[in-house]
């Protein structure tokens, strides 16, 4: 099939477990996503909603001994990625699979020069030679750092935040990866720092031709540059549809709440629109839909049986009660 | 206008040595983090400040609660000036103006139940008996949307949202006039800002508070703000009712980063409006402290330094261009 051939990666049915004293968290329960080449897909949520473990599940980070994949299946260029060996995982990361993490004066290693840290993503995965300075250098001025030949020497404290920013894609992008994993990318930053990056981290999809998934809170950063979006609550994807219909037609009313709340500059409105009530707890979720206690539209299906995902049109999946 | 000013902030001032040597120290320059600030907040009116990171906004919330000591202009409260206070005096100050800071995970203590966080500032200020402060207490936890059996819970067993409602139960507790809001919602998810920020307004017109809120998020200051203030690097570039803010701003800087303020809409294409990053403030550029990054500079701009001007009622700029 031509269309299999496109898919870059396709997760099934991933469910991963923190094992905790006070009981076994379903962090992410049950996901099903496919990214095809080239795709940026907009991962969103709210905290604890699953974002990130998925991400980490995918990259098989998930914190040990605590967290567990349970089940599910991560195909990665129709590989397995949960049936690889630790060291087959290490060639892959940092090579055709990488990862930008949130907060950039966190992520880089104080100590070492930035230089240094791009550096080992060559020296790792073998492909540094003796050019291996120039090679950071294009690395610097790809990502627009200004001055590259003198800040290759700097430490990450002497650059401010948008740099350090800067730094961590560059060294995600180093070798050319097939899907990067941006996670809050532009959180931690202003926003004219913010717009800098997006726009960054926009001209180099096209230029590498990689696929992103970029997960964040910020539904305006993804109506900035992703094309599809899936939207999480509770360890589940709830509602999957290109970046325009989920803006202007949102189906599932998480989606629909989370789209009113944001407050929109230039147009005060007297009172916002706000979900009521808390993100559920993922020890012991109710059996049914995970958002019927904040739902307006619960019915009573909705508190016994999880609902099916239903695709209203091409591209545009819900998993909510109202349509089925 | 009819409303009294509550505070009023005269050419403000804030500036931390920088100092080389470890017996004989040599002040070898200062970090502006305030350069001649003014600006005033009226009664039961909200006051926004926005801004960079970096820009001085945290600062000079710190220097209005009394937590870091001017280093010249005034302040003065009601019409008074703090700096003047006695002891007694800046203690019964302080009962009027609270805070409530950005992240709700580590202003409350871990070690302290709900109960007793909340009362913490009556126990200080030796406001009513136990059972009196205790009664205090629960009706506090109603007011924002908290539920008795909380009281006896300790802040780890609550979201962040929770925290936050924890930290503005807290900041009512003696009843201020004023309350300061460090980032009260950027450590908060889309869905519980929206519910903080209604919780906010209507404890403002409950109580007539005032409210002075610092943030970077433009859309909030927006949606909750009177009046905003615009600041960058140490100064005030601009200051307006927030609907002539944003309308019709004047200064670039303003202009720049109202565009750069990414929209949730698909359609809506943002450009990148301002290269470059803030510079430092140990060693501002001389002139207007924009030019460098401003897409208008003149010649003029990078000799002399603007002055604050009023160009209708209430909306001041401080740029050449006016």
């Amino acid at each position: 099939m031509a269309s299999q051939k496109d898919i870059l990666l396709q997760v099934k049915d991933l469910k991963t477990s923190f094992f905790t004293k006070k009981g076994v968290i379903k962090a992410v329960d049950g996901v099903s996503f496919t990214v095809k080449k080239g795709e940026v897909i907009g991962l969103v949520g709210e905290s604890g909603s699953g974002k990130s473990v998925t991400s980490l599940s995918i990259m098989r980070l998930v914190p040990q001994p605590a967290g567990k994949i349970v089940s599910g299946e991560i195909l990665f260029k129709n590989e397995n990625l949960l049936n690889k060996s630790e060291s087959e995982m290490r060639e892959l990361r940092g090579n055709k699979l990488a990862m930008i993490l949130q907060d950039p004066m966190v992520s880089l290693n104080q100590l070492l020069t930035v230089g240094y840290q791009i550096g080992e993503t060559f020296k790792y995965h073998g492909k540094a030679d003796g050019s291996l300075l120039t090679k950071c250098i294009n690395i610097l001025k790809k990502v627009k750092v200004p001055s590259p030949e003198t800040r290759v020497n700097n430490f990450p404290f002497q650059f401010s935040g948008g740099m350090c920013q800067r730094v961590l894609i560059g060294t995600g992008i180093a070798n050319n990866p097939e899907l990067l994993i941006a996670d809050e990318p532009t959180t931690a930053l202003d926003v004219t720092i913010q717009a800098q990056i997006l726009k960054l981290m926009k001209d180099l999809q096209k230029e590498i031709n990689a696929s992103i998934i970029l997960i964040t809170h910020d539904l305006a950063t993804i109506a900035q540059i992703c094309s599809k979006v899936y939207v999480m609550y509770g360890g589940r994807i709830v509602e999957k549809a290109p970046v325009k219909d989920f803006y202007h037609d949102p189906q599932h009313p998480y989606s629909e709440g989370l789209i009113k709340s944001v407050p929109v500059l230039g147009k005060r409105v007297k009172r916002l629109y706000a979900i009521e009530g808390q993100p559920p707890n993922l020890i012991n979720p109710p059996p049914g839909c995970r958002f019927e206690p904040r739902c307006s539209k619960a019915k009573k299906v909705c508190s016994q049986k999880y609902p099916p995902e239903v695709e209203l049109k091409k591209d545009h999946q819900v998993s909510c009660w109202l349509y089925s | 206008m009819s409303k009294k000013k509550i505070i009023s902030v005269e050419n403000l001032k804030k500036y931390f040595p920088i100092t080389k040597g470890f017996i004989f120290t040599n002040v070898i320059g200062n970090v502006k983090a305030v350069d001649n600030i003014s600006f005033d907040i009226l009664e039961g009116q909200t006051l926004g400040l926005v801004g960079e990171s970096g820009c001085g906004k945290s600062t000079t919330a710190n220097v209005l609660l009394g937590l870091e000591p001017p280093t010249s202009g005034q302040i003065k409260f009601q019409g008074e000036d703090i700096a003047q206070f006695s002891k007694t005096q800046l203690f019964s100050f302080r009962r009027n103006i609270q805070a409530v800071f950005q992240d709700p995970f580590r202003s409350l203590s871990p070690r302290k139940k709900v109960k007793q966080i909340i009362s913490e500032p009556m126990s200080v200020h030796r406001v009513g008996l136990r059972e009196m402060q205790y009664e205090r207490v629960m009706e506090l936890l109603s007011l924002v949307g908290l539920s008795p059996e909380h009281a006896e819970l300790y802040p780890h067993e609550f979201s962040g949202g929770q925290r936050q409602r924890i930290a503005i139960a807290r900041a009512l507790s003696l009843n201020p006039k004023t309350i300061i809001l460090d980032e009260p919602l950027s450590a908060l998810d889309v869905s519980i800002q929206a519910q903080i920020l209604n919780l906010l307004i209507d404890l403002q017109k409950k109580f007539n508070l005032t409210f002075l809120i610092i943030s970077h998020d433009l859309a909030v200051v927006e949606h909750i703000s009177d009046n905003i203030g615009v600041m960058y690097l140490g100064i005030l570039a601009e200051i307006a009712p927030s609907d002539k803010l944003y309308s019709n701003p004047k200064h670039p800087y303003t202009v720049a980063l109202l565009e750069s303020v990414p929209i949730a809409d698909p359609d809506a294409k943002v450009e990148v409006s301002l290269e470059g990053e803030v510079p430092s403030p140990l060693n501002p550029p001389p002139g207007c402290r924009f030019h460098p990054r401003c897409p208008k500079a003149k010649a003029e701009c990078k000799k002399t330094e603007p002055e604050m001007k009023e160009i209708t009622s209430g909306h001041f700029v401080s740029c050449h261009l006016y």
